[in-house]
């Protein structure tokens, strides 16, 4: 019996304060699979499997824009990589624990609980109590995640637009982007993917401006100038379609 | 591939505008969201005070 109360409850209390950031975060989400034209189960099942903010609104621009699937996975994949390095720090603290605990721990893992449940595994030095502390932490945070996604599939277009939540998708890419600035080649190359799509945006919005029927929604434009930023894959003329 | 999101996000006031301005809520939020992400490597505490600023920005201005 590997489960130990105190240590779960710990761990749901200590991830408390960041589902403030979390919630809005959710509610963006559950707002970009909606307008993405997921269906509910499409966008529920979407945030229960992925449990990944930014992973899940960039799959759902991509899809949105007929990529191609390989390349929505292989994004996918690339913004996840950092946990392959949270694993491989939590791997060794895990060992003795059965897979079932090891495969639920491992899934239900994001950057707030990793922080907080490898100090727990540190300074405890216990598996029983690290486990079931990440496993509090794990499950709080994918429950408040499929409610605020629920939450915003379903109720996310009544919140008043000067309240610019949907703000909260580059201040996420901002978080985790910044922080990985910290060698010439990936600044470089971050200035190169900025560049470029402020300049394919420029010539875009230059031949649209004009056109009849601009839309009006800051909201709908924002995402459509994303989508054309991404790269000229994402252009729905020139991509393949998913099979 | 990040940064090809984040840039169109935050230097349009509004569509085909580009808005490189302090009157520009947006990019006054998204260098401050910058410099908590760079100092502290902290996602949660990025988006809040990225939307604060926000906020409080929109409202100064």
């Amino acid at each position: 019996m590997y489960f130990s109360r105190p240590d779960f409850v710990a761990g749901a209390r200590d991830m408390a304060p960041s589902l403030i950031g979390l919630l809005p975060f959710g509610l963006v989400c559950g707002v970009g699979a909606q307008s993405a034209g997921a269906s509910p189960g499409e966008a529920l099942g979407m945030s229960a499997l992925i449990f990944s903010g930014a992973a899940q609104i960039l799959a759902c621009q991509l899809m949105a824009a007929k990529a191609p699937l390989t390349v929505t996975i292989l994004t996918c994949f690339v913004i996840g990589l950092r946990f392959l390095m949270y694993s491989a720090a939590m791997a060794p603290h895990m060992k003795p624990l059965p897979e079932r605990w090891r495969h639920a721990v491992a899934f239900l893992l994001t950057d707030q609980a990793f922080a907080a449940a490898v100090r727990r595994f540190r300074d405890s030095g216990d598996t029983r109590n690290g486990a079931s502390y990440a496993l509090g932490t794990g499950v709080l945070l994918w429950a408040t995640w499929q409610v605020s996604c629920t939450v915003g599939y379903w109720v996310g277009n009544v919140i008043p637009a000067a309240w610019s939540l949907e703000f909260v998708v580059p201040l996420c890419f901002l978080a985790l982007l910044v922080p990985a600035l910290e060698d010439g080649p990936t600044r470089i190359a971050a200035l190169a993917a900025g560049s470029r799509s402020w300049r394919s945006i420029r010539c875009r919005c230059g031949s649209r401006s004009s056109a009849p029927g601009w839309s009006a929604s800051p909201r709908v434009d924002r995402r459509s100038e994303a989508r054309g930023a991404m790269s000229p894959r994402a252009d729905p003329r020139s991509s393949r379609r998913p099979p | 591939m990040l940064m090809a999101i984040v840039i169109p996000a935050v230097v349009f006031s509004s569509p085909g505008v580009l808005a490189f301005s302090y009157t520009n809520p947006k990019l006054v939020a998204a260098l401050a969201a910058a410099a908590v992400a760079w100092y502290t490597r902290n996602a949660v505490a990025t988006m809040t005070l990225g939307m604060a600023t926000l906020w409080i920005a929109q409202w100064v201005r």
